[in-house]
């Protein structure tokens, strides 16, 4: 037997069930249940009309077909679109308040919310379920004048802010999963870094998926004011369950002039048993919007969880001198399926993009690379560089790569590269025979693969990021 | 046009045509395939960056039967490569033209000819072939060919024998009434072992709109080898849907090269199936547009067993308003092990107003495979032009020099000395002198 | 220490060993010598365990156990390393964490505890003072983007680190310039130790100039044709491969003659 058909089969290391008295919403969709959400939530009437606009608009569309992946029709009736943990008072004032359970979950993951456990400069939104359950450091970061706390408190105590930017970057009736997202979305994480301001610590949120058949509509909103500089990183994990769960969330990144954003994924919801069964479809709009002159949009994933992940983590690069940036690496193992890549649209001058796209496809996974390149008229200097390689395991697996490039600027400079390889088994003999074993020396193969993405998570991901690629390789052919 | 107006105008011609009765079935099972399947739309993947609503709208008939007046002699005359004097056949609106073409001498059971008389003597040989290969049946334009062709080229090569001569197919449109269509068709039969070089020329006489819709089917038998050049310079108010779909047994190679320049709006398409192991296929391509010209160029390379092996490259060069589109694709099958496919497009922009959209596709179903492809668009190096000037070259010169430096790469791939010194003058001609400007006429 | 018994190998369906006896003792230094396609190279892949080469009969005892039974990693744990002709290059991932992976896999088999990050960087500057290379090299890639004289350093800086009992080095004088050619014979001499025998295959007798062997067996067609002392490889540099042939061919005709 070939070395990397020898490797063991591990179990998705954060299948478990919290149990949690939760509050729930009627299945289904209706505006009543969007009343309802709304209700829960308190929120200022323009919200629930911003809602009730996405619900129309979403009623008038349909599911895209385009994306590279199969699975059966979702019947969007007979999901719950609100669970939330029951609490004692109208949300947690401090960690105390915080269900035990629901603490003992996130140290089970890895994520203590108590913020002497917490290595210091990270600070954590974690949200379960639909809602926010808590977030850390937030007096360290009212200090630098930093807001971060959940949407729903965000949408209570600064609803200018609000107004002023949400759906600016993703509008309600951007596709099919955006628009479902704005009708329904319970929580998220709110992000505001004033202007000059260097946010002090990473931020991140860490999502969790409990409840059974649910799905998890968050909304995250990023705004770097000029010259402000975050770092924000967000986790994900869901429960083993033989039903796929739908999670449709949408981010919204704004760098005003000289802001810089920096954002980071490591995805591992759960992506289904070994025959396929189950697991999250993560289908998420992502977008970030370089508005200011000379500001800079980041984005880095590691995709190795979901049984099926659409996303495309994008940047408008509006202002003169903008940069965008995506790095990412994409597993696919078992039945997995991934549509991933991203969307550089240059518009204002001088702007600069750069891809770099790593995929692996082992098991019977699919792993497609789908990328739009558009350098607008105006868009004079414009550069991109884009770099796709994909790694194949196993001979049931395969790996797309659909780059769109479309220029209408002649100044503008536009390269694509793409590879697919497969670990050569002179390159696994060569390991071998200096002591390594076959597990080690894919392992070690595929990292090498993946390095130039994973140069760019903070430290403390990067750790995580390879960790998890080795568990989600294992059994990955045979 | 509508595909209903389509099947009207089919139910005319078939109704006047005498057609041996295998013809007439599948041209009868064309016409239903394509008033089913429609004119491409933009939202297929195929068609996305290449809308056909100006030749939709036009309400084109079929050319009348026409002879070969003085000017029609004179055009072939000049497009005729020096290397294929003694070897060309020529079609003047879809239709042979006995006068106008000089049959190469071939071996016993080779032939090179008119398909429509192929297929009056011996239709067998020529229906065992026809339709057959590549995926003729998923493309709504070959449907409509199939439907409505009168005649094109035959070129038969039995097992072991070699064209010594380049062949060169003519295809004249008179493009004189306004709004004619012509549809001619090629096919290529080679045999084990067998070679050919061949020339598709595409031009017009007149400058009406006109739509040409040609397909070109080639097969390869095992061993085979073909070299196919296709030229499209029809005038530039006229609109060109090309489609050659080739299929390759073991050991055989296929060699293409496709120049585009003419026609408002053209979509040129090569589809090739490696369909047995160690076939290998390389495809060049060159574009050249200005003015408001749309030209669009599509690659389908479909590595469908082990050990198989494929090259493009394709340049583009776009000035004017003028838009462009490459779209290739490379798929390997699961079974194709040991592939190795290479493709790349680069693009040039001249002009402020040109644009591309490029999307170099690759679609891996084999793990033990080396496959990459490349794209770049970009504009002429401002160092090395600024070199050439300090060097006292003016800037249309110094331009025009590094504009033909692009598409040397692809230009000295061109084994016909003909074609290349065509090419060349191509060239300059749209871009230079005083080319740039003019909108009008491609040649001088 | 290792012992091999009448090896017979094929390679995608063609027999290239055709019977190899071979006997090297703790301390000893072999040199094997043979033209082009005498089955030199393959040879070496099959005692470090390619799984593309198929033994089809015979044995090989290292240290008294049967190496053909081992998978390749735990040959390399047990001691025995190849020196690559043509080292294979793995991207991004880097030469220092490679090694520190495979010395710790080692050192583990033998029950000893892993060295840390310290203590492995002081090991690794050590070794590369040895073998007369730069720093720079444990943060490349490995093999990546490497000359061919900087692959076969970075073979001898790893057989310095790794230290085996058994070293097996596969025409490690190819494609080096003199003073490279010099600094690899260094450091193969500075690790010459009664504990560890050395195989050194090589075309040309010239890296015997600098590393004596204790015996010189030459390949020929699949078998060893002559075996003799430091010697017979100058005679070989001078007389020419063909002359092994004939020697070969004539002692083969002999030894019909006596049998008959």
């Amino acid at each position: 037997m070939k070395p990397v058909e020898r490797l063991v089969n591990q179990e998705y290391q954060y299948g478990f069930v919290t149990n949690v008295e939760a509050e729930t919403a009627p299945r289904g969709l209706s505006e009543d249940i969007i009343r309802f959400i709304s209700d829960k939530k308190h929120e200022p009437s323009f919200m629930l009309e911003w809602r009730l606009r996405a619900y129309r608009q979403w009623l008038k569309m349909s599911e895209p077909a385009w994306p590279n992946v199969l699975y059966p029709k979702i019947d969007y009736k007979d999901i719950i679109y609100y669970s939330a943990p029951k609490k004692r008072s109208d949300g947690p004032k401090s960690l105390e308040e915080v269900d035990q359970e629901i603490l003992a979950t996130y140290e089970k993951l890895g994520i203590p919310l108590e913020e002497q456990k917490r290595l210091a400069g990270v600070a954590v939104d974690a949200v379960f379920d639909s809602v926010s359950v808590a977030t850390t450091f937030k007096e360290t970061l009212a200090k630098a004048g930093v807001i971060f706390c959940s949407f729903s408190e965000a949408v209570e105590k600064h609803p200018d802010l609000v107004k002023k930017y949400l759906g600016t970057v993703v509008p309600h009736t951007d596709n099919f999963y955006a628009s479902l997202n704005s009708a329904v979305f319970s929580d998220g994480s709110f992000v505001y870094v004033p202007n000059g301001v260097r946010c002090p610590m990473e931020l991140s949120t860490y999502f969790r998926i409990n409840a059974a058949d649910t799905g998890q509509f968050e909304r995250t909103l990023i705004i770097a004011d000029e010259g402000a500089y975050v770092s924000y990183l967000e986790g994900c994990t869901a429960p083993l369950r033989d039903k796929n769960q739908l999670h449709a969330a949408v981010v919204e990144l704004v760098a005003l002039e000289g802001a810089e954003i920096k954002y980071s994924t490591v995805q591992n919801w759960y992506p289904g048993d070994k025959e396929g069964k189950g697991g999250i479809y993560n289908f998420v709009t992502k977008r970030g919007k370089c508005a200011g002159a000379s500001s800079k949009i980041s984005w880095t994933q590691v995709e190795t969880g979901s049984a099926i992940t659409w996303k495309y983590p994008s940047v408008i690069l509006q202002g003169d001198n903008s940069v965008g940036e995506f790095y990412s690496a994409a597993l696919t193992n078992n039945y997995q399926q991934a549509d991933t890549g991203t969307k550089m649209i240059h518009i204002g001058k001088n702007t600069r993009s750069t891809i770099i796209s790593k995929g692996i496809a082992a098991g019977h996974g699919r792993n497609t690379y789908r990328g739009l390149v558009k350098v607008m008229p105006g868009a004079t200097g414009a550069r991109n560089y884009t770099q796709c390689d994909s790694l194949l395991m196993g001979s049931r697996a395969s790996a797309n790569t659909f780059p769109y490039i479309e220029v209408k600027n002649r100044t503008a400079q536009v390269e694509h590269e793409a590879t697919t390889s497969k670990i050569g088994e002179d390159q696994l003999f060569y390991c071998m025979a200096r002591g390594l074993s076959g597990e080690d020396a894919v392992s070690m193969i595929v990292n090498g693969f993946c390095k130039e993405v994973f140069g760019h998570l903070p430290m403390e991901f990067a750790v995580e990021a390879t960790k998890l690629l080795n568990v989600s390789l294992e059994g990955s052919v045979g | 046009m509508t595909p209903e107006s389509c099947v009207a105008l089919f139910e005319r011609f078939a109704g006047a045509r005498k057609e041996p009765e295998g013809l007439m079935t599948l041209r009868r099972e064309a016409i239903a395939r394509f008033s089913e399947l429609g004119f491409p739309t933009q939202k297929l993947e195929d068609w996305k960056y290449t809308g056909l609503k100006p030749v939709v709208e036009h309400a084109f008939e079929l050319a009348p039967e026409s002879q070969a007046l003085p000017a029609v002699r004179q055009l072939a005359e000049r497009v005729i490569f020096k290397e294929a004097l003694k070897s060309h056949v020529v079609f003047i609106d879809g239709v042979y033209s006995k006068e106008l073409s000089t049959l190469p001498r071939v071996g016993p059971g080779a032939g090179v000819g008119s398909l429509w008389n192929a297929l009056r003597i011996e239709p067998e040989r020529v229906l065992k072939h026809l339709g057959r290969y590549g995926l003729c049946g998923a493309d709504a334009f070959t449907a409509l060919n199939t439907a409505f062709y009168r005649d094109g080229a035959f070129i038969y090569l039995p097992a072991g024998t070699s064209l010594e001569e380049l062949v060169q197919i003519v295809y004249i449109s008179l493009a004189s009434s306004p709004g004619t269509m012509t549809q001619p068709r090629t096919l290529v039969v080679a045999e084990d072992e067998s070679r050919a070089r061949l020339v598709e020329t595409y031009v017009t006489l007149g400058d009406g709109p006109s739509l040409t819709n040609a397909v070109t089917e080639i097969y390869l038998g095992p061993g085979a080898g073909v070299v196919h050049y296709r030229v499209q310079e029809e005038s530039l108010t006229g609109y060109h849907i090309g489609s050659t779909h080739v299929w390759q047994g073991a050991d055989s190679t296929f060699s293409s090269f496709s120049v585009a320049t003419g026609a408002l709006l053209a979509k040129t398409s090569t589809r090739v199936i490696l369909g047995e192991e160690h076939s290998g296929a390389r495809l060049m391509g060159l574009y050249l547009a200005h003015g408001g010209q749309h030209l669009d160029n599509q690659t389908f390379i479909s590595h469908a067993k082990p050990h198989t092996t494929s090259r493009q490259l394709y340049k583009g060069i776009l000035d004017g308003n003028s838009t462009a589109v490459f779209n290739g694709k490379i798929i390997v099958e699961r079974e194709a092990q040991k592939t190795d496919a290479l493709q790349k497009n680069k693009t040039l922009l001249l002009s402020d107003r040109a644009s591309c959209d490029t999307r170099p596709q690759l679609e891996i179903f084999a793990d033990d495979v080396k496959c990459a492809h490349g794209a770049a668009v970009g504009e002429l190096d401002a160092q090395a032009l600024f070199y050439l000037k300090s060097r006292g070259m003016g800037d249309d010169s110094a331009r025009g020099l590094l504009t033909e430096g692009f598409a040397h790469e692809v230009i000295d791939d061109i084994l016909i000395e003909g074609l290349k010194a065509r090419v060349s003058s191509m060239l300059r001609q749209k871009f230079f002198n005083g080319g740039r400007a003019r909108h009008g006429e491609v040649d001088g | 220490m290792l012992d091999i018994r009448d090896l017979h190998v094929r390679v995608g369906g063609a027999e290239i060993l055709k019977g190899i006896d071979l006997k090297i003792g703790a301390g000893e230094v072999h040199a094997i010598m043979g033209p082009n396609g005498s089955g030199k190279s393959t040879l070496t892949q099959v005692l470090a365990g390619n799984p593309q080469y198929e033994v089809t009969r015979g044995e090989v005892l290292y240290e008294g156990k049967e190496l053909l039974k081992m998978e390749p990693e735990n040959r390399a744990r047990e001691g025995v390393f190849l020196a690559f002709q043509y080292p294979v290059e793995i991207p991004g991932v880097n030469n220092a964490y490679f090694l520190k992976a495979a010395l710790n896999e080692i050192r583990a088999h033998r029950g000893k505890p892993p060295l840390d990050a310290m203590e492995f960087l002081e090991l690794l500057r050590e070794k590369l003072k040895l073998v007369g290379m730069d720093e720079g090299f444990k943060n490349r890639p490995v093999n990546q983007g490497f000359s061919g004289g900087e692959k076969k350093r970075n073979e001898m800086l790893q057989l310095a680190v790794l230290e085996p009992k058994l070293a097996i080095l596969d025409e490690t004088d190819s494609g080096l310039d003199i003073d490279a050619l010099k600094a690899v014979a260094q450091g193969v001499n500075a690790m010459r130790s009664p504990q560890r025998a050395m195989l050194i295959v090589t075309h040309y007798q010239r890296l015997l100039n600098y590393i004596t062997p204790d015996r010189v067996h030459v390949l020929a067609e699949g078998r060893i044709a002559l075996t003799g002392g430091p010697k017979l490889a100058h005679e070989l540099e001078a007389k020419g491969y063909d002359w092994v042939r004939k020697q070969a061919l004539a002692g083969r005709a002999l030894a019909g003659k006596e049998k008959t």
